[in-house]
Formats: C-alpha cells, sequence, structure tokens
C-alpha cells in the first residue's frame, strides 16, 4: 500500500481515494472475476431500494460522443437481499463499501437507509437523491432544497453510518442543495450523477432510450463535474467524493483539485473493466510528474492559489 | 472471461457492409458456440459486442462475422491484418448442443454468424439432419453460404425482394418448402424469431440487444421471462441464449 494514496473522510479510511461509482459495478461481482476488489479504495455498490425493483423497459442504453446515456431504472433486487447475499459476499474483500440508498418516498429511503445502515461492513450510505430515470421520487428529492434537507434529515436520523448525498447536476443551482443537504446534516457530498439527455433514432425519429431520456455520462461531463465540484466546495465544509467523467489518473487530480476528497469512476469500467485499477496504478506516477507528495494534499488546491 | 489483446489475421469485406474479422488470441481456448467477445474501438467509449461465428481451438483463432451499423462498426471495419484489438471474454451463456435427429438453422441479416460454429457441433454430436435458412434483405447482403457448404450443409436463401432465392422472407421460405424438423435454432431479427417461435415448440434463440458493460454488471441488457414477470435475465450473462419460449423481448 502506498502511504501518499491514503485518504479518510467520515466512516472511510480509504487506501487510496478511487472506488467504482454506484450502478457502474454492480455488486462487484464480475470485476472480481478479473481482479481483486482489495485494490480498490472502495465500492460504492448498485442502488438499493426498499423492495425488488426491475426498472425500465429496454433499451436502456446508448453511446454518445465521450460517453453513453443510460435509463436503468434503479434495478436492483432490493434492500434485504442485498443485505443477505451481496454484502456479506463484498466483506471479503479488504475495501471501503458505501451503499447506494434510493427510494420512491421518504419512507422508502429511511427503511432502506436503517436497514443497509446496520449492515455489517457498510462502512456509509450514499443518498440518491438525483436519478433521472425513475418516474417517482429519484431527481424530485434532489431539485429543490426543502425537499433534500427535509429527506437527509429523515435519513440521518435513522442511520448508523455517515450519509454522502449524491446530488443532481440537472439543477439551476447546484449551490444551493449543497448548502441545504450540510444544514440538515449530511457528513458529506458526492456529485454528480448524470445529465439529463437523449437521443434519436435516424431512421425512426424515435428516441432510441425507451425511457425517452437517459442520464449521461463519461469523459464528456467531466467539465461539468470539476466546475461543480469547485463551486459547492466554496460553500460547504464537510467532504465531496467527486465523479463525473473520469477515465485516467490525471483526472484524479483535477476533481481533486476542484474539491474533492475522494472520487468514483462510473462509465469508464464498461470501456476498460480494469479502469480502476490502472487509474490507481498510475497516480502515484502522475502525482510525480506534478510534483504532489501525498493525495490529500491536493483537496481543493484550485481554491489555493 | 478475459480482457486480453488479440491479433487481427483478417478483416475482409463479403458481402455489403458485412465484415469477416478472423482474432487470434487465448480467450479462444474457453469459447462455446453463441458466445461473443466484447471489442474495443479505440474512441469510443462503449464495447462492440459481436458474436463468434466459428473457431479453430489449436491455432486460437477465432472469426466474427459483423455488418456496418454505424460509427463504431464502421471504424471497426478499418482495421487492419496485423493490428491488435482488445477484447474481452468469452461472454454468455453459448448454445446448448441438443441430440435431435433433425434441426433446422434459421439466420436473419446478421444473425448468420454464429450459426456456423453451432452447425459444426450440432454435427460433432451425430445430428444426421442439419439444414440452415437464411434471411437478407437483398443478394448482395448474402454471405455465410460456403461457411456452411464446407460443413456439407445445404443452406436455402430467401431475399426480402426476390433478387436471389426465395422471394420473401425466412419464414415464408420454410412454410412454402414445408421445411420441418425436430428442434430449431435461431438468431437474427426480432420479428423472425418471434414467428420462428410461433413455428417450433422446442429450440433456442440468440438475442441481439443494446448493450453498455456486456458483462453483467450494468442491467443495460435484461429481458422478463415469460411466465414469470418477476425472474429477468441478462442478455449478456444469462443470455444471449434461451429457449424458445423462455422470454419476453
Amino acid at each position: 500500500m502506498d502511504e501518499r494514496l491514503h485518504v479518510s473522510l467520515p466512516g472511510l479510511d480509504m487506501k487510496n481515494p478511487v472506488m467504482p461509482a454506484s450502478g457502474c459495478f454492480g455488486f462487484g461481482r464480475e470485476f472480481a472475476e478479473l481482479y481483486d476488489l482489495s485494490l480498490l479504495g472502495g465500492v460504492m455498490m448498485k442502488a438499493a431500494t426498499a423492495a425488488p425493483k426491475f426498472g425500465n423497459p429496454t433499451p436502456r442504453v446508448a453511446e454518445t460522443p465521450g460517453g453513453m446515456l443510460n435509463a436503468i431504472g434503479l434495478q436492483n433486487p432490493g434492500v434485504d437481499a442485498i443485505i443477505e447475499r451481496e454484502i456479506p459476499w463484498l466483506r471479503q474483500f479488504d475495501t471501503c463499501i458505501i451503499a447506494n440508498v434510493a427510494g420512491s418516498a421518504q419512507e422508502d429511503y429511511v427503511e432502506t437507509a436503517e436497514k443497509i445502515g446496520r449492515a455489517e461492513g457498510v462502512d456509509a450510505i450514499e443518498l440518491n437523491i438525483s436519478c433521472p430515470n425513475v418516474k417517482e421520487g429519484g431527481i424530485a428529492f434532489g431539485t429543490d432544497p426543502k425537499v433534500a434537507s427535509s429527506l437527509t434529515a429523515a435519513v440521518k436520523e435513522v442511520s448508523a453510518v455517515p450519509v454522502y448525498v449524491k446530488l443532481s447536476p440537472n439543477v439551476t443551482d447546484i449551490v444551493a442543495i449543497a448548502k441545504a443537504v450540510e444544514a440538515a446534516g449530511a457528513d458529506g457530498i458526492s456529485m454528480i450523477n448524470t445529465l439529463m439527455g437523449m437521443r434519436l433514432d435516424l431512421k425512426t425519429a424515435r428516441p432510441i432510450i425507451a425511457n425517452k431520456t437517459g442520464g449521461l455520462s463519461g469523459a464528456a461531463i467531466k467539465p461539468v463535474a470539476v466546475r461543480m465540484i469547485y463551486q459547492v466546495y466554496e460553500a460547504v465544509k464537510i467532504p465531496i467524493i467527486g465523479m463525473g467523467g473520469i477515465t485516467k489518473a490525471e483526472d484524479v487530480l483535477e476533481l481533486m483539485y476542484a474539491g474533492a476528497s475522494a472520487v468514483a469512476v462510473g462509465t469508464a469500467n464498461f470501456t476498460d473493466p480494469y479502469a480502476c485499477p490502472k487509474i490507481i496504478e498510475d497516480l502515484p506516477k502522475v502525482m510525480d510528474q506534478y510534483r504532489i507528495g501525498r493525495i490529500g494534499d491536493i483537496v481543493g488546491k484550485a481554491h489555493r492559489v | 472471461m478475459r480482457d486480453e489483446k488479440a491479433k487481427i489475421l483478417e478483416n475482409t469485406l463479403i458481402a455489403a457492409d458485412t465484415f469477416r474479422m478472423v482474432l487470434q488470441s487465448s480467450l479462444c481456448e474457453d469459447l462455446k458456440a453463441g458466445q461473443f467477445v466484447n471489442l474495443l474501438v479505440p474512441g469510443f467509449t462503449l464495447r462492440r459486442p459481436i458474436s463468434v461465428s466459428s473457431f479453430d481451438k489449436e491455432a486460437e483463432e477465432y472469426t466474427l462475422l459483423y455488418k456496418v451499423l454505424g460509427e463504431g462498426t464502421k471504424k471497426m471495419s478499418e482495421m487492419k491484418a496485423g493490428d491488435t484489438v482488445q477484447v474481452i471474454g468469452p461472454l454468455g451463456n453459448g448454445f446448448p448442443i441438443e441430440t435431435a435427429e433433425s434441426v433446422l438453422l434459421i439466420g436473419g441479416g446478421a444473425g448468420t454468424g454464429p450459426l456456423v460454429q453451432l452447425a459444426k457441433e450440432l454435427k460433432e454430436a451425430g445430428c444426421r439432419k442439419i439444414r440452415v435458412v437464411l434471411g437478407f434483405p437483398t443478394k448482395a447482403d448474402i454471405y455465410g453460404v460456403e461457411e456452411f457448404s464446407a460443413l456439407g450443409i445445404r443452406t436455402h436463401i430467401s431475399t426480402d425482394d426476390g433478387t436471389y432465392g426465395f422471394h420473401g422472407n425466412a419464414v415464408e421460405l420454410i412454410r412454402a418448402e414445408g421445411l420441418t424438423a425436430e428442434m430449431a435454432y435461431t438468431c437474427g431479427p426480432k420479428r423472425m424469431m418471434q414467428a420462428v417461435e410461433g413455428l417450433f415448440d422446442r429450440g433456442y434463440i440468440s438475442l441481439d440487444i443494446r448493450m453498455a458493460c456486456g458483462m453483467g454488471a450494468c442491467m443495460g441488457c435484461v429481458v422478463k421471462d415469460k411466465a414469470d414477470p418477476d425472474k429477468y435475465y441478462r442478455v449478456c450473462k444469462e443470455g444471449p441464449v434461451f429457449r424458445i419460449g423462455q422470454v419476453d423481448y
């Protein structure tokens, strides 16, 4: 383990700042066929909801320049199955476990967060108030500061572990939402979820994604992530887990300069299933290149120069 | 499943917008008929999932027959013999090789590819009566005939516009020529496979669907079980091959 990569956030003592992002890694089983998940700083699990959820009709994915659209619709086997089958399996690895929690009503979020926060091995909760692909809930909780604040407070009250609220970029003022969840007791923020987008089929003129719209992710959204993390870092004191378009070690520096204390890698896992371990391996070399001693020292550096 | 560099031995045009790519890499040793590989096209975010048409385990060579459908496959068609390409595989479940006296293999357009290895293995398994029906839009699109004739298997061809073979689609050809078999295997357009499911009780279909990760993690390519709406399958992992009547697609 390279001490230079060590970072510490509420509930998360991480050997390095790199994690696969929620929804792009399932519960890790498929990737574990390729590499040892103990290499990872943490794993952000696929969203859990109170009841099992099938998700949206297909097609659910489409490629875009520099990225992709998805509208999976939070498909998951439900919180009970995740606690029973997935978390115990994931615990065999020496890595932090962050449980992503989603819902369609406040009671769902509270129930799921309470259960999963008590599951042995879960180090933190990522509160997903920003899924753009479900009809009820999801993003509706993340676009109004009052609603976001009330949900955060309710989840904080029952959660046995620190809560990171995952923010949506599909808002006019992300800083207002960030401040509201901080005031409601959030231990940290994770940002950004996908940007709502659309693609049309040239032959039929119909949307390619069955849900019509989908969430845009991938390299194309990195500048948006950097900008939003930069703005939120200035406005809040709680740490930020940054995500959005990371494909290489240099991108990790950029998001951390903007204000992220740790990062998550999403879509890049589809281009290259070894994306996370490669980024982790490359980080010390890239840090040398930019004369960085410890990675933790660069958090928010853009605001100090 | 492994992610490795494969050497491109051949990448040639064999019909309208249709190419044969022959790759060489170690994942070949684990390949089963009907499985696919996920190919990295530099500059694109998502990989291209392509069925393996046939393979030679001794030579570690496997063949992809693919159609240029968009920018990614266009770029793929420009790759040169001698270059390398990053490939994940084998992926998916593949075709079960069942014992039957007579089998009909029905391919539509780009769905012809995976039937080649299947035909070979069915023959090796002792199936005496294998017949192949291939449907294409027009004469210029026809491919795969030599692959089957090399195995000593006769191919029945249909074209939608009647420029070659039977005038109509593959299912109409089956009806018109009164082709029957104990079981069927099919890969091709959705409507064709649904019609095949109407004709045969026993057999397998191979689905083509938009995928992202291709290895079971993203839930981008799921289909529901026909009998149990709470049960679902990931086409990339539990598929792409399903029993006739098994899934709703």
